[in-house]
């Protein structure tokens, strides 16, 4: 990726610190001090990096003189042009960085807030307004950053009488680092599920030999260090991050410490899905990705005991195993602190996640045990409604393009701004569903573009929590109608193979009987002029609208 | 430490802040500008990575007198 970095510091471009950034990135430094001049680089640039020293910013002098008026509207100012110029480049990503760090004297602020502060709160109230309405601005506070190996390392008053360079070689490292960790998760998607081992995990000790008087779990010392562990737990699950279990113990046990324990914080309903058996952990662990219907490498795995965890690594690669502190104490800051489960946005659904994923065990398994699955699903009074893209839901739709993988086309990411750019001119539908195990909320998001008589499906997913209900051949007739309503022939579908998302899009495709267009002949995209792009890996299929769709009964009031 | 073994992890640091300039084997007459990246954005840069090799700091008066490879030696420890 192409990376414009901005400062009103002077960052050393070529020093050997930016080396995390650099390898994956090319980086390209404007002039210092020009933050708002338009690039010189503006070819392809894909994200544009300001860094800014509020001590390049205000004029303190000025401050001492004539009050702090004049410099908020410095601010404003900035504010501004930085407003401006994510409206004009809304494909690219900005990430701001500030350092409002100033030199404080504890003895003159101990009576009264100082001018610095109040610069600091009203300029992060004011960007902070910004990031929520624009999807592509990112934030990253300086200060907070080098909190932790200390401002005195961090900065550097001889390189800024040198050279203006703000920060300590080390301080350039640390923003390098953040950024490349801010850049990953950008264009990643987080992970999903947190697999959690039990004994001296959640608790220490051994349940099965301890027994629920004696583990330790709440007095002061090791007891309180795993009280604070699963405090971290319980937040991330609150943010949506699934939970499950994977210990080798006698089910009743784990059940009971969760049940009776007075002090544990996690309870039975916060966990979504059980592997408490004497099997591998890998084994239960590819179970459980069939059953949550997500993929391994959305799983990441905790477990005090080395010898799991190098199991697990071995068997199953996708898998992200953690390598716990060896002081507990510190494992609720690790898990805080790790970035892979962290989420820009936080919508409705993520906060019954849980809920969902556990009603989906139940519907799977009593799936299982009716001998007619037809009339079994025909009983659960599914409802399907289609809605249309609007201000109240597209954060969910965007949600939906970023993390799902596995029942998704052509993978398609789309930012809000992206979404709002396509509803002008294409069809963009959201899907709702219910049923007797509750609310599933918005499930699949699908666009279509007219084109001749052609309809295509620029964009088609579907969360896996519902599979298994047959949405995707009820979704499938709804583009029919939608078809046939506009005079269109056909329906194309570009689908983009990758490993996740093969197994269900090819099940689909051909119980849907969907005809691959040869791209030798690929005339009806040729002559019809469609726009596809040239992508290598891209099969194009192809559904009449006079072809009938299977299992529709169920959806039949 | 021994003129020799600072000449050794000197020649370290130039190889690794100037990758693609070819390095003398004896580097003790270097000077400012003898390599071609070695201009005064180089010299920050050599100068900083000296820095953490040699675990020290040039405070800033010695910092900006220091233009050769004679003066780094004197200056470290």
């Amino acid at each position: 990726m192409k990376i414009e970095i901005k400062s009103t510091s002077y960052l050393l471009p070529n020093n050997t610190s930016w080396g995390s950034l650099k390898k994956n990135n090319k980086l390209v430094f404007s002039e210092y001090n020009n933050i708002f001049s338009d690039s010189k680089f503006n070819d392809g640039i894909q994200c544009e990096i300001l860094v800014l020293f509020l001590r390049d910013i205000i004029d303190y002098y000025k401050v001492l003189k004539n009050g702090i008026k004049d410099e908020n509207k410095k601010i404003q100012y900035i504010i501004k042009l930085i407003k401006e110029k994510i409206s004009i480049h809304k494909k690219k990503n900005f990430i701001i960085s500030i350092s409002s760090y100033y030199y404080l004297n504890h003895l003159n602020s101990s009576k009264n807030k100082p001018f610095e502060k109040e610069i600091e709160i009203f300029l992060y109230k004011e960007l902070y307004n910004l990031s929520k309405k624009n999807t592509n601005l990112y934030i990253l506070n300086i200060d907070d950053l080098f909190s932790y190996e200390g401002h005195k390392n961090c900065f550097d008053e001889r390189n800024y009488s040198l050279f203006r360079c703000r920060l300590s070689t080390l301080g350039l490292k640390l923003i390098s680092e953040k950024i490349s960790e801010l850049m990953f998760r950008i264009n990643n998607a987080n992970k999903k599920v947190l697999l959690l081992d039990c004994d001296n995990t959640l608790w220490g000790g051994v349940i099965g030999e301890d027994g629920i008087e004696k583990i330790q779990l709440g007095q002061d010392g090791v007891g309180l260090a795993y009280i604070e562990f699963q405090k971290a737990i319980k937040k991330i699950q609150e943010n949506g991050i699934i939970l499950a279990l994977v210990s080798k113990n006698n089910s009743e046990d784990v059940i009971n410490v969760l049940e009776k324990h007075k002090s544990m914080i996690l309870k039975k309903k916060d966990i979504a899905a059980f592997k408490i058996n004497w099997k591998e952990k890998s084994e239960n662990i590819r179970q459980l990705s069939k059953d949550l219907l997500i993929g391994l490498d959305s799983f990441v795995f905790w477990d005090d005991n080395p010898i799991e965890r190098n199991k697990v690594r071995n068997e199953i690669v996708d898998v992200e195993v953690i390598e716990p502190k060896k002081d507990i104490s510190y494992w609720s800051k690790q898990l805080l602190e790790y970035s892979a489960f962290s989420k820009f946005q936080i919508t409705k659904e993520d906060y019954v996640k849980t809920k969902q994923y556990k009603s989906r065990g139940i519907f799977l398994e009593k799936k299982k045990s009716s001998k007619n699955e037809i009339g079994y699903l025909k009983k659960i009074k599914i409802k399907a409604k289609l809605i249309l893209v609007e201000n109240d839901n597209i954060d969910r739709a965007s949600q939906l393009t970023e993390k799902t993988n596995q029942f998704n086309f052509n993978t398609k990411r789309y930012k809000i701004s992206d979404i709002k750019r396509l509803k002008k001119n294409h069809l963009c539908f959201l899907v709702k569903l219910s049923d007797v195990y509750g609310d599933h909320g918005i499930v699949s998001f699908f666009i279509l573009k007219k084109y001749k008589k052609t309809l295509v499906v620029d964009l088609f997913l579907m969360s896996c929590r519902i599979m298994g209900r047959y949405l995707e051949n009820w979704i499938l007739n709804e583009i029919k109608k939608i078809a046939i309503n506009n005079n269109k022939k056909n329906i194309l579908f570009e689908f983009i193979p990758t490993k996740n998302n093969k197994e269900l899009i090819n099940n689909f495709i051909k119980s849907n009987n969907l005809k691959k267009i040869k791209k030798k002949n690929a005339s009806i995209i040729e002559k019809q002029n469609l726009k596809l792009g040239n992508k290598p890996k891209a099969e194009y299929y192809i559904l009449n609208t006079k072809q009938k769709i299977s299992n529709l009964k169920i959806y039949e009031k | 430490m021994k003129n020799n073994i600072k000449l050794e992890k000197i020649k370290k640091v130039f190889k690794k802040v100037f990758p693609n300039s070819k390095i003398k084997k004896n580097i003790y007459n270097l000077k400012f500008g003898d390599i071609k990246k070695w201009d005064s954005l180089g010299n920050l840069n050599l100068l900083l990575e000296i820095e953490k090799e040699f675990n020290t700091r040039f405070d800033t008066n010695t910092f900006s007198k220091i233009k050769s490879v004679k003066d780094i030696i004197k200056e470290i420890k």
